[in-house]
């Protein structure tokens, strides 16, 4: 029965997914969003999956961070979400990707993402976190942008492309 | 859009305000192009989308008013603008003073009730987690931005 209601929720979200493609380095990079057709739904999806293909490798999913869905208005959406990506150079030459999130409830409103609209993640060219265990920002962050040869480059601002 | 001309004059520097706050101690004026962290961007055709690191703390807010791209893709999305121009800054600002119920306390001039209500926004303003202006110091702007209590 529960089944049912998924998919029958599932359903009545636009039917194609919109899926955008990202390549770094030897591996492609792709994620597919399922949104609500209607404009006067919330942008955020109300599905969403990311994969890798490494070379020739079969492609296998990546985990995003996990997101419960919520209601916003008469849709369910994902509280965060993945919005935007980048392939970013280190100094030493060697490429990462950084995984904009953002949140579906504006901040301050009761079921928001600890206060946060936007974050963001790292992870190597395998779809490895770099960052697990690190708090979304402070000096931690700072020290594994200077270990990986990232700081340059996200304090001259990395462009980001949005993948909704 | 507010009818009464106190009431626009009011919204108007309360806007300014915002910019003041997200720019303190600079005055927020000429700062339509300014990227987090102090940086500059050269197109107002679409928002920057720029992740800069500085503080300890990463971010797209980009503009006057460091309006965030997923805020700028909603907007657009919902017909608001179609561009980062300053009229489309000022456009998506106006709105979150709508959509976050303080507008109301903004036409009237009572600064403490709308900075409550937008801190969530704008962590700049008085009593944010980040704000390094005091509610005196606001109330004192506001005036001098041409607004009015009633």
């Amino acid at each position: 029965m529960m089944l049912l209601a998924v998919l029958l929720s599932l359903g009545a979200v636009g039917s194609a997914p919109h899926v955008a493609v990202l390549r770094c380095g030897g591996s492609m990079f792709r994620v597919e969003s399922r949104s609500w057709g209607d404009p006067a739904a919330p942008s955020a999806p109300a599905a969403q999956s990311l994969s890798v293909k490494v070379g020739r490798s079969a492609r296998r999913l990546v985990p995003l961070e996990p997101a419960p869905s919520v209601a916003i208005g008469d849709h369910r959406v994902l509280r965060s979400f993945l919005s935007s990506w980048a392939c970013v150079r280190g100094d030493g030459g060697r490429r990462y990707v950084s995984l904009g999130y953002a949140c579906a409830v504006e901040p301050g409103n009761p079921g928001d993402c600890a206060g946060d609209a936007e974050w963001f993640r790292l992870i190597d060219l395998r779809g490895r976190r770099l960052d697990a265990g690190l708090p979304r920002n402070g000096p931690a962050v700072d020290g594994l942008h200077e270990r990986l040869g990232l700081a340059r480059a996200f304090a001259d601002g990395v462009a980001m492309t949005d993948v909704l | 859009m507010p009818g009464d001309p106190v009431e626009e004059a009011n919204v108007q520097a309360f806007l300014r305000l915002i910019r003041h706050a997200e720019h303190y101690p600079d005055s927020g004026d000429d700062t339509y192009d300014v990227l987090y962290g102090g940086g500059r961007f050269g197109s107002y055709a679409t928002h920057p989308n720029r992740a800069v690191t500085r503080w300890g703390h990463t971010s797209t807010a980009a503009g006057a008013y460091q309006i965030l791209f997923g805020t700028w893709r909603d907007a657009k999305r919902r017909g608001l603008v179609n561009d980062f121009s300053p009229a489309a800054q000022d456009a998506i600002a106006r709105d979150k003073l709508r959509s976050r119920g303080a507008l109301p306390a903004v036409m009237r001039g009572d600064v403490p009730t709308a900075c409550a209500s937008l801190r969530g926004e704008w962590t700049s303003l008085p009593g944010a987690a980040q704000s390094r202006m005091s509610m005196a110091v606001a109330e004192v702007a506001f005036a001098r931005f041409g607004g009015t209590k009633r």
